[in-house]
């Protein structure tokens, strides 16, 4: 076994171990809880980034057989190339900040232990996502990482709103699946394989072997987890959970594995499903831009800006097409641009999330931007590390990592689907808009409540994280410090050059200029009311009410589902339960009293029923059968 | 053999039984008609009225002595034939005293045992 | 002098090495008397370890002998016996048998106003006899053999001589077992008498020897008195089998008797028949003009055995009954088994398997039994009193949901490979109505398995007003039901120790 087979394996059990652990024996124990599995955390950070630096790139070395369906054998094996480097890397690094900052903002809840031993559960998934060589793996440890979302978001179980969210989450994230579950089974049946290398291979050589709907069904598991219209309603409702969480799993790791599958598995999508792809991603971009202007509550804005930035990750996988290079299917631009952008909006979503974490700290919970302000001086470290985010999230020219990334995928849009780079351009415009809006808000002005009055800055252990992620905020852009590690994805990165360059700068600064700029003038510094709301309200009703998403799948379910399924209930009751369990059961007991009656303990009756059998097995083996 | 074969016996076991019913038929239709009573159908026990169980209980030590000595009598009735075949089989070289022996002392073991038990004992 | 030649051949092929377990079984019954004479004041505590101390070496010889010389194979005792696999295997699962009845009545007879030794006695002389039953080739081997065991069984039964449910349960396997005695004892005559019949070409006067009647019936399969013969013997064996429709004595009997004798009648007793069934069925009957109709007659009993037993378990309370009753469905699994070997070789080993399964899971329920039931008759044998025996016991519960889930043939426990063997035999031998009947009658059983779990170990029975005392089994009583229920699982896990035995 060579010592990456060991190291992989070890990032397998470390987390799954700390989760078991904590289940079994410490489900009162917070303190221990928390120590166990940010240990465990810590070393899979170290192990995860060794693999990274240092580890050889590998497909499936000694898979072991799993299971066996018939003539299909699911293999457990790991496939280790640049691209999942890529994401280790996010996972470890987020991950483990993650856990620190937990240590302190779940300092005092009850269910510690629970949570921690969710985070654990879910590093567990999240890592098998990253490694499974197979689209059968990726499969249950897709389903893993949902149930450990479900779990965290339902962390306030006594909060209806929680629990309605984390269903909700759940269902809407089955619906997805369901779709990438019969993309497997087709899959299986019309290539014959689901390992992903085989694939890759096949492709290769023979392109005109893809299915337009394989692709698809595919792509399915990207709409769900990734929050893509339609079944983006889930992740603005996953904010009930604790906040470090939709820092690590609703804005860092979790919702960008849909773009990860899709890069994963690029081979596997014709240019016809690409078309999909990238209008589905554009609408998404925009969408979530428009829906975040409206929203009050700090972590609403952010998980709508969330969406539209993944928006932002799939219209730029939907760019690039598919290309094969003496044989061997090639990543292309797309690929690059999307993973370079998975990559910084990583750092600073998640930052921005666990800054939003240690204001809603600092103000006991409180969520409403207009109940907050004037945090600038009460948080200063806070301030200083959301402002980088938040200029990384604009896309500040030259300095934030957010702008070269931004800058990549527009360029891609530009250089191929003209239309397509008008709507992301707006949206980049509506995101600068909408965050400055936030941004003025919360750290300018007065204190409007006695909680923004009250906060101050926290610990070191929220602190700290911060600062990191801020770093990384800025330096992930600066494509001269990527380590050769990632080479194999970054490399890719489009680059426009010349006059096309400097339009591009042009407009994306631009764009990014108005933005803040009609946030300032329309908004101004430290308001009090959402001016929106106050004078335009019928625009205002139509944006807050999110397209009618939420509506219409209630209405669906109220109206059609329902029905059904009180249909379907009745045929249960009365046919399947009714008919044939209880009646089987009714009937079987008839008979076993029946045939007890055969049982009269009188010794002659034995003996005539003796004589009986003898005499009729005798003429049926003397007659019948002979 | 065919079932065929067994034609004769059926016949037998026909003519058996319609030479009852004949019997009885005849003795029904040309036989003297009695006058029926209370008197005349109840049993006749010597002219005095039964008196207790018709089946007395013997005490069990009857049965016991009875099964140990079936047991012993079937002993001696095997160790017979056996004193017989003996004196041929030694000669022929067929190991036959050893064998026997060990019946011997089994059953020796039993009586060993039964008097223990006090099977034997009439009164204890 | 033919005669006498004939004799010292005879006596020439008597390999009496060969037949040590037996003997020494028999010496290990008649040393329990030895030792009751003479120290008559420590018999009760001696007798019953002598037994088991005694089986336990018996069986470890018996085993390492079989590593050390391998199985001797042929016949000897001029025919009487034949040795094979089958009959070592056989030998094996009733040492094992015989070793945790005496157990088993070792619990049951404690704290009783009843002679022991005897029971301890006869348990080892129906155990040699069952031994030599499984190696018999000869019917007059098979006569006294079985007899030997029937007998015993009678005495058995009606151990419990003070309570009248146990002597009318005797009287009633005395008088139906006399019968099916009958059947057997006739069609051996019928047999006999067709095989030495001198008209017939190929007519033998060794017609009780099997191998002769096999050569006899190859040309003479259709012959009726033959055929009639055979019928009988089957219906004979088939009473002790309890199979449909000679069950019918199972329930009374079960519930009268000693738990241990229930226990030692529905595992040995039935075993003892099944060996009958393979040495006859499928190595003697087994010419084309009778498997005709053995195979279809034994189908159509082994299909009404599984739905019997398991329809009416389904609404039983009392768990002797239930177990005599769950037993019959069982049977009619050995005898698909059973039918399957006549045309799949192999399936003999998925019936000795399953008779081992068997074994294991019904000793862990019976076990349980012995420590859950009461001194006086009938006390704690209704389904309401293992009412929460989870929480009363929970080491009793345990081993009763491990017998009982291996019975019903759950996954894990040997109960359903034994199933799952017999399925694949089943399958294999194309007979698919009994393997859909079978199907259907695992899944029937759950029902009443299951029931007899919940109320153990949620204890929502009719009655939990009452209250349910706790049950204390000291440390060594633990040993052998742990053993038990820890075979149980580990050959569903890992059946190359036993396969290796059976030389599957």
């Amino acid at each position: 076994m060579s010592a990456e087979t060991l190291v992989v394996i070890l990032l397998f059990a470390l987390p799954f171990l700390s989760a078991a652990v904590i289940g079994i024996w410490f489900r009162l124990q917070g303190n221990i809880a928390a120590a166990i599995s940010v240990a465990s955390c810590g070393v899979v950070a170290l192990l995860g980034l060794w693999l990274v630096f240092f580890g050889e790139r590998s497909v499936a070395p000694a898979p072991v057989e799993w299971l066996t369906f018939g003539t299909y054998t699911v293999n457990m094996g790991y496939y280790f190339n640049d691209l999942a480097a890529l994401l280790l890397f996010i996972v470890v690094v987020v991950g483990l900040l993650v856990h620190i900052f937990s240590l302190e903002y779940m300092r005092k809840d009850e269910g510690k232990a629970r949570y921690f031993a969710g985070l654990s559960l879910f590093m567990f998934s999240m890592i098998g996502i990253v490694f499974a060589d197979n689209l059968i793996m990726i499969f249950i440890f897709w389903e893993l990482v949902g149930l450990s979302s479900f779990l965290l978001i339902n962390h306030y179980f006594h909060k209806p709103s929680a629990v309605a969210a984390s269903k909700k989450a759940f269902i809407v994230n089955r619906v997805g699946d369901f779709g990438f579950l019969i993309g497997i089974i087709w899959a299986y049946w019309h290539f014959g394989t689901v390992e992903l290398s085989v694939l890759a291979d096949m492709v290769g050589q023979d392109s005109d072997i893809l299915v337009t709907g394989i692709g698809l069904l595919l792509f399915c598991s990207a709409l769900g987890k990734s929050g893509q219209i339609p079944l983006h309603v889930w992740l603005p409702d996953a904010m009930e959970g604790p906040t470090p969480v939709s820092a690590l799993i609703h804005a860092a790791t979790m919702v960008a594995a849909g773009i990860y599958l899709l890069c994963r598995i690029y081979f596997l999508i014709p240019p016809e499903a690409l078309v999909v792809v990238l209008w589905v991603g554009v609408i998404t971009a925009l969408f979530g831009s428009l829906c975040a202007i409206t929203q009050k509550d700090i972590k609403k804005i952010l998980a709508y800006s969330t969406i539209s930035q993944l928006g932002y990750m799939v219209a730029a996988f939907g760019l690039g097409a598919l290309a094969v290079k003496n044989g061997v299917p090639v990543m292309q631009a797309g690929v690059a641009a999307a993973m370079f952008h998975l990559f910084t909006h990583a750092f600073f979503k998640a930052l921005l999330f666990l800054g939003s974490g240690s204001i809603i700290h600092a103000c006991h919970h409180e969520q409403n931007i207009y109940r907050m302000g004037g945090l600038r001086t009460k948080m200063p470290v806070t301030f200083v590390t959301f402002t980088i985010a938040y200029l990384a999230l604009i896309g500040l020219p030259f300095i934030t990592a957010g702008f070269f990334s931004k800058e990549a995928i527009l360029y891609l849009a530009f250089a191929n689907n003209k239309l397509a780079f008008l709507v992301l351009l707006f949206s980049a415009l509506l995101t600068a808009f909408y965050m400055t809006r936030l941004w003025l808000t919360v750290f300018f002005g007065a204190p409007k409540s006695e909680a923004a009055e009250e906060s101050k800055e926290n610990g070191l252990l929220i602190t700290v994280p911060l600062g990191i992620l801020a770093f990384f905020s800025i330096i992930a852009g600066w494509e001269f410090l990527h380590p050769q590690a990632f080479s194999g994805i970054l490399d890719g990165i489009p680059h426009p050059s010349g006059w096309t360059y400097l339009l591009m700068v042009a407009l994306g600064s631009g764009a990014m200029a108005i933005g803040v700029a009609a946030a300032y003038v329309y908004f101004g510094v430290g308001s009090r009311q959402d001016r929106l709301e106050r004078e335009h309200p019928g625009v205002y009703a139509f944006l807050s009410a999110k397209f009618f998403f939420d509506q219409v799948y209630n209405w669906y379910v109220k109206t059609i589902q329902e029905r059904l399924a009180l249909l379907l209930h009745f045929i249960d009751q009365i046919f399947i339960s009714g008919l044939i369990i209880r009646g089987s059961a009714g009937v079987l007991g008839l008979c076993s009293t029946g045939l007890r009656n055969l049982q009269t303990g009188n010794l002659q009756h034995y003996l005539y029923w003796i004589f009986f059998g003898v005499v009729v097995f005798w003429i049926l083996g003397r007659t019948v059968f002979s | 053999m065919e079932l065929v074969e067994y034609f004769p016996i059926l016949v037998q076991i026909l003519l058996a039984f319609v030479l009852a019913v004949v019997i009885l038929t005849v003795s029904q239709i040309f036989g003297q008609k009695i006058r029926r009573s209370l008197t005349k159908d109840s049993a006749y026990e010597c002219g005095i009225p039964s008196e207790g169980k018709s089946h007395t209980r013997f005490s069990v030590k009857f049965y016991v002595t009875a099964m140990l000595f079936i047991l012993f009598d079937i002993e001696v009735v095997f160790l017979y034939p056996w004193a017989l075949a003996f004196r041929d089989f030694l000669a022929a070289g067929i190991p036959i005293l050893l064998p026997v022996l060990f019946f011997i002392g089994v059953i020796v073991l039993g009586l060993f045992y039964e008097m223990k038990k006090g099977a034997l004992e009439w009164e204890k | 002098m033919d005669d006498l030649q004939y004799f010292k051949d005879a006596a020439a092929s008597n390999e009496w090495s060969l037949i040590w377990p037996e003997i020494s079984v028999g010496l290990l019954a008649l040393s329990l008397l030895v030792v009751e004479m003479l120290v008559p004041k420590m018999k009760n505590r001696l007798v019953p370890m002598i037994a088991m101390i005694g089986l336990s070496v018996i069986t470890v010889t018996l085993v390492l002998s079989w590593v050390g010389m391998g199985v001797s194979y042929g016949e000897s005792f001029a025919g009487l016996l034949f040795q094979s696999g089958f009959g070592e295997s056989m030998r094996l699962f009733f040492l094992l048998g015989g070793l945790f009845i005496c157990f088993l009545g070792y619990v049951t007879l404690q704290g009783r106003a009843i002679p022991r030794v005897e029971f301890f006695h006869i348990v080892l002389v129906v155990t040699a006899a069952l031994m030599l039953l499984a190696q018999s080739n000869h019917f007059v081997m098979i006569f006294i053999t079985l007899e030997t065991v029937t007998i015993g069984f009678y005495i058995l039964v009606s151990y419990f001589r003070n309570q009248p449910i146990s002597l009318e349960a005797g009287l009633k396997y005395l008088i139906l077992g006399g019968l099916s005695t009958g059947l057997l004892l006739f069609g051996i005559a019928l047999l006999y008498g067709a095989a030495g019949n001198p008209q017939l070409a190929g007519a033998t006067a060794e017609g009780l020897n099997l191998q002769a009647l096999r050569a006899f019936l190859l040309n003479h399969g259709d012959h009726t008195l033959a055929v009639a013969g055979m019928l009988l013997v089957l219906f004979g064996i088939a009473f002790k089998v309890a199979v449909f429709p000679f069950q019918i004595w199972v329930p009374d009997v079960y519930q009268g008797a000693p738990t241990a004798v229930t226990a030692f009648l529905g595992v040995c007793s039935k075993a003892a028949g099944f060996a009958l069934m393979i040495i006859l069925v499928t190595r003697t009957f087994n010419v084309e003009t009778m498997t005709s109709i053995t195979v279809p007659l034994l189908s159509l009993m082994a299909i009404f055995s599984l739905l019997y037993g398991n329809l009416t378990a389904l609404t039983q309370q009392n768990t002797k009954r239930l177990m005599g009753l769950s037993g019959i469905s069982h049977a009619g699994f050995l005898l698909a088994g059973v039918v399957a070997a006549v045309h799949v070789d192999w399936a003999v080993w998925a019936v000795v398997f399953y008779l081992f399964s068997y074994m294991f899971s019904s000793f862990a329920v019976f076990g349980v039994m012995a420590f859950v039931e009461g001194k006086n008759p009938g006390e704690g044998e209704e389904l309401i009193d293992y009412t929460g025996l989870y929480q009363r016991s929970p080491f009793l519960g345990t081993v009763l949901g491990i017998g009982l889930g291996s019975l019903a043939g759950i996954p894990p426990l040997v109960g359903f490979i034994g199933k799952a063997l017999v399925f694949i035999a089943l399958f294999q031998a194309g007979l698919y109505v009994l393997l859909l009947v079978g199907a259907l009658s695992v899944a029937i059983s759950i029902f009443y398995y299951f029931g007899w779990m919940r109320t153990a170990f949620f204890g929502d029975g009719p009655d939990t007003e009452k209250d349910y005392p706790a049950i204390e089994v000291p440390l060594p009583k633990r040993v052998p039901l742990a053993i038990i229920a820890g075979i149980t699982v580990f050959l569903g896990f890992i059946q190359v120790p036993l396969a290796a035995v059976l030389g599957l």
